[in-house]
């Protein structure tokens, strides 16, 4: 039982990174192809969306963050519940923040690339997203600390 | 193809401004056609069908209608998305319309046969035959426009009318595809329309009218052409 419960303060441990690792992989791919479909269509500024579409990266990152930040807590019968529910779920917005966005990068770049004045506007609901993954981020670390205590 | 990989293509499409302000298509058929090249097999099949479905222009004239209804509900039963299915059955129930009120505008009475069209209203189109509007007027709003366009003769406002209906109802459907295979279908037709639009030509559309009254005509198209031999009807009106 002993062993069960340090496998799972664990694995709370490393979700952040994984699933962070997960969602940025799958949000990357989606905007990334949408970067090289548009850049069939135009004729210059290729460069801006495939910088835009590296970001949903910045998930996995927040995950490593938070992975080391827990990990400095340490895994005990005493903080390993805390380690599992705070890590899990920040993994859980971190994978799903990343997916979404890469969504949201995606159309920007549709939408940019048919009408290039609205690039900065149409960033704006990649950037909320981001907003987001920050929070749960921020939270996490917070919480984190909480354990510590 | 895995969800995701639409992404590419759809972005790859150039955007369709306006129907009636283009001169040209955005992207040529060839260009369009190897962009396309990017679906896998099932999805083209399927955009195969959709054109089937959708254009005529390459059956001949003496074409077997019981035959065509067929094959229309056998691609149509063959669509896997109903958002697709939807489309087609409207746009099959608008040539249905026009068909009827084409058919009423010569003073024909309703078809007898039960199954004399496609679509989903033909049943209802046949019982409401004495209806000026066939109780449709608020399925397709465009209706008594069109009515007007045929009493007035007005071909080229009708025909605008109905490209315009078209127009509207694949905008709708597209505010609700972004990046799916329906994207990539609502696109392709989208740019049918605009190649239809942008290759009416009033020259080319004399010079086929002209050859059509010749063969109609036969030999007897000189006495009729009067003193200007080879000359054609229309140019004499």
């Amino acid at each position: 039982m002993e062993n069960l419960i340090l496998a799972l303060g664990w694995i709370g441990v490393f979700a952040p990174v994984a699933l962070g690792a997960v969602g940025s992989a799958i949000g990357c791919s989606v905007a990334g192809q949408a970067a090289c479909g548009a850049m069939l269509d135009v004729e210059s500024g290729y460069g801006k969306f495939i910088g835009l579409s590296a970001m949903p990266s910045s998930q996995v990152i927040y995950g490593i963050v938070i992975m080391f930040t827990l990990s400095g807590i340490g895994v005990s019968d005493n903080s390993a519940p805390g380690l599992l529910g705070i890590g899990l779920l920040t993994g859980i917005a971190l994978m799903y923040s990343a997916i979404y966005q890469g969504q949201a990068v995606a159309a920007c770049i549709n939408a940019s690339k048919n009408k290039p004045e609205v690039f900065g506007l149409s960033i704006a609901p990649a950037a909320i997203v981001e907003g987001f993954a920050v929070f749960a981020f921020v939270f996490a670390l917070v919480l984190g600390q909480q354990i510590a205590a | 193809m895995a969800e995701n990989a639409y992404y590419t293509l759809v972005t790859s499409l150039p955007h369709i401004d306006s129907l009636f302000d283009s001169k040209i298509t955005p992207i040529s058929r060839l260009q369009l056609d190897r962009r396309l090249s990017m679906l896998n097999q099932e999805d083209k099949d399927t955009l195969i069908k959709v054109e089937q479905l959708m254009h005529w222009s390459h059956l001949g004239e003496d074409v077997d209608e019981a035959a065509l209804i067929k094959l229309a509900a056998r691609l149509h039963g063959e669509l896997p998305s109903q958002t697709l299915r939807d489309l087609i059955n409207w746009r099959l129930d608008m040539r249905t319309v026009m068909a009827a009120l084409r058919r009423k505008m010569q003073g024909k009475q309703a078809p007898g046969d039960p199954q004399w069209s496609f679509g989903t209203r033909y049943a209802y189109i046949r019982r409401n035959w004495s209806n000026p509007t066939l109780g449709l007027q608020h399925a397709f709003p465009w209706i008594p426009q069109a009515i007007d366009c045929l009493n007035r003769q007005d071909y080229l406002s009708l025909e605008k009318t109905l490209l315009e209906a078209v127009w509207r109802r694949l905008d709708d459907a597209g505010r609700q595809h972004c990046f799916d295979f329906e994207a990539v279908v609502i696109y392709l037709l989208r740019w049918n329309l605009v190649a239809r639009w942008t290759a009416y030509d009033g020259e080319q559309a004399v010079d086929r009218f002209n050859e059509l009254t010749d063969l109609a005509l036969g030999e007897f198209v000189n006495p009729l052409s009067g003193t200007r031999d080879g000359d054609s009807l229309i140019e004499q009106s």
